[in-house]
C-alpha cells in the first residue's frame, strides 16, 4: 500500500486537502499514515500562541490622533474618480516642467552668478520621488484589484481606463527617471509597463489568473515595493535635509 | 444604528472625509494584531497600523463599493507587514513574536512548573524556527495557523497563487516539525 505524502497530511490537518474524503478513507485503512497524522497534529497543537500585546478600547482613537496630522498633509487630494483619472496629466505637466527646468539648469547659468545645483536637484528629486511614489501606489492597487476581484463589465471597463492613464504616466516617468539617472526606478517602471498595457487591452473573457502567474513569476509587485520603500526613505532624507537649509 | 463600512466609504468618497476616523477606530485593533503576528515586534506593528491607514486613505478612491473593506484593508496591512519584515531582515534586526509561555491556547501549558519550563522551551524553538523561515513561509504560516485564514484568502492577501501558499505552509510546518518533534516526543515519553 502506498502512503500519503507528508504535504497531504499537513494540508489535511488544516482542512486544505484537495480530496479530503479520499484521505479519510486511506487513513481508515492505513495505520502508518494515521500515526503520522497524529504526530503532526500533536506537534502543531503544541505550537504556542503568539501573545499579542493588549490594546484598549481607546486604541482606535489614539491611532487616529497620530494619523490625523499626516492625513492633513494629504488633504486637498480629491478622492473622486474624475480627479484620479486626470491626476496623471497634472503630474505629467509638472514633470515636463521639471524636466525642462532640469535640462535648462544644466546648460544655462545667470552671468556672473554661480549656479546652485544642489538645491535645484534636491527640489527636483522631491517632486520626482513624490510623483513616482504615487504612481507606483496606484499601479499596485490596480494590479491587486484586477487580479483578485470578481470582475464585471463595469469594473473591467474602469480598470482598462485606469490602466490607460497609468500607461501614459508610466512612460513619462520612465523617461524622466532615465534623465535623472534613476536606473532602479526606470527599471521597475520598465517592467511595470507591459503589465499595465496588458490590463489596458485585456479582453473581458481572459482570466486574471494568467496575468497573476506572470506577475508572480517576475516578482513585479515585490520589485515595486522595494523601489517604493527606497523612495520613502529618500523622501524622508530629502525632507529632513530641506528643513536644515 | 451603526453604518456599515461600505456605506461609510461611499460617504467619504462623496466628500465627508471626517468619517475616515470611524473606519480607523473600527479596524485599528484588528490591523495591529495582524501586523504584530507577522512581524513579532510591537513598534513595527504600530508603524504598520499608521502606514496601512495612510495608504488606505490615499487609495480610497480606487476602492469599489461592492468589495469588502475589511479584506481590502487587511491586504494592505499584510503587504506593509511583509515589507517591514523584509526591511528589518535586511538590517539583521528581525524579531520573532513573543510566544506565549503560559499556554494561552495550547493544552500543554499549565500551572505545573515543569510544564511551564517545557512550554517556554517550545516557545524559544518556535521563535528561532520562525526567524529561519522565508518571509512568505512565515506570513503564510502565521495567517493560516494563528489567523485561521484559508489558503485562497492568504493567496489574495499576498498576491500569490493558492498552490504556492500551500507549498509555503507545508515548508513552514516541515521546518517546525523538524525542530519540535524531538522535544514533543521526549515530553510524551516522560509522561
Amino acid at each position: 500500500m502506498s502512503h500519503l505524502e507528508e504535504e497531504e497530511l499537513v494540508l489535511h490537518f488544516y482542512g486544505e486537502g484537495e480530496d479530503p474524503a479520499a484521505v479519510e478513507q486511506h487513513l481508515g485503512e492505513c495505520t502508518v499514515c494515521r500515526e503520522q497524522l497524529a504526530e503532526i497534529r500533536r506537534m502543531l497543537e503544541a505550537v504556542p500562541a503568539v501573545r499579542v500585546p493588549d490594546r484598549s478600547e481607546a486604541y482606535g482613537a489614539q491611532v487616529w490622533d497620530r494619523l490625523q496630522p499626516r492625513l492633513a498633509y494629504r488633504r486637498g487630494r480629491a478622492w473622486s474618480e474624475r480627479v484620479r483619472s486626470r491626476a496623471w496629466a497634472i503630474s505629467a505637466a509638472a514633470l515636463f516642467l521639471l524636466t525642462v527646468g532640469f535640462l535648462a539648469g544644466r546648460t544655462w547659468h545667470p552671468l556672473g552668478k554661480p549656479a546652485v545645483p544642489a538645491l535645484a536637484a534636491d527640489a527636483g528629486d522631491r517632486i520626482l520621488l513624490a510623483a513616482v511614489a504615487e504612481h507606483l501606489q496606484r499601479s499596485q492597487m490596480l494590479i491587486l484589484e484586477y487580479v483578485h476581484s470578481d470582475r464585471g463589465p463595469d469594473s473591467e471597463q474602469r480598470a482598462r481606463l485606469w490602466a490607460e492613464s497609468l500607461v501614459a504616466a508610466n512612460r513619462l516617468y520612465r523617461q524622466v527617471a532615465l534623465a535623472h539617472r534613476e536606473q532602479a526606478m526606470a527599471s521597475v517602471l520598465d517592467e511595470l509597463e507591459p503589465v499595465l498595457v496588458e490590463i489596458e487591452h485585456s479582453p473581458s473573457d481572459q482570466p486574471g489568473e494568467t496575468l497573476a502567474e506572470r506577475i508572480q513569476s517576475k516578482d513585479v509587485l515585490f520589485k515595486i515595493r522595494v523601489v517604493e520603500a527606497q523612495i520613502d526613505q529618500r523622501r524622508i532624507t530629502t525632507t529632513q535635509a530641506s528643513w536644515k537649509l | 444604528m451603526e453604518v456599515n463600512d461600505s456605506a461609510l466609504v461611499a460617504r467619504i468618497q462623496s466628500g465627508e472625509g471626517h468619517l475616515f476616523r470611524e473606519l480607523v477606530c473600527r479596524h485599528s485593533v484588528q490591523i495591529f494584531r495582524l501586523a504584530y503576528r507577522i512581524t513579532g515586534n510591537e513598534q513595527d506593528a504600530e508603524d504598520i497600523v499608521q502606514e496601512t491607514f495612510l495608504k488606505a486613505h490615499r487609495m480610497l478612491g480606487s476602492f469599489e463599493a461592492r468589495s469588502n473593506f475589511s479584506t481590502w484593508l487587511t491586504r494592505i496591512a499584510a503587504n506593509c507587514a511583509l515589507d517591514q519584515l523584509r526591511s528589518r531582515r535586511r538590517r539583521d534586526a528581525a524579531l520573532a513574536p513573543a510566544l506565549d509561555g503560559d499556554g494561552e491556547t495550547s493544552d500543554l501549558g499549565a500551572a505545573n512548573p515543569e510544564h511551564r519550563i517545557f512550554h517556554a522551551q517550545l516557545g524559544r524553538i518556535v521563535q528561532r524556527t520562525l526567524e529561519e523561515m522565508t518571509e512568505q513561509e512565515r506570513a503564510a504560516f502565521v495567517l493560516r495557523h494563528y489567523e485561521q485564514m484559508n489558503t485562497t484568502e492568504i493567496g489574495q492577501l499576498l498576491a500569490t497563487s493558492g498552490p504556492a501558499i500551500r507549498q509555503s505552509i507545508f515548508r513552514a510546518v516541515k521546518k517546525l516539525r523538524a525542530a519540535l518533534t524531538p522535544v514533543v516526543e521526549r515530553k510524551g515519553s516522560i509522561q
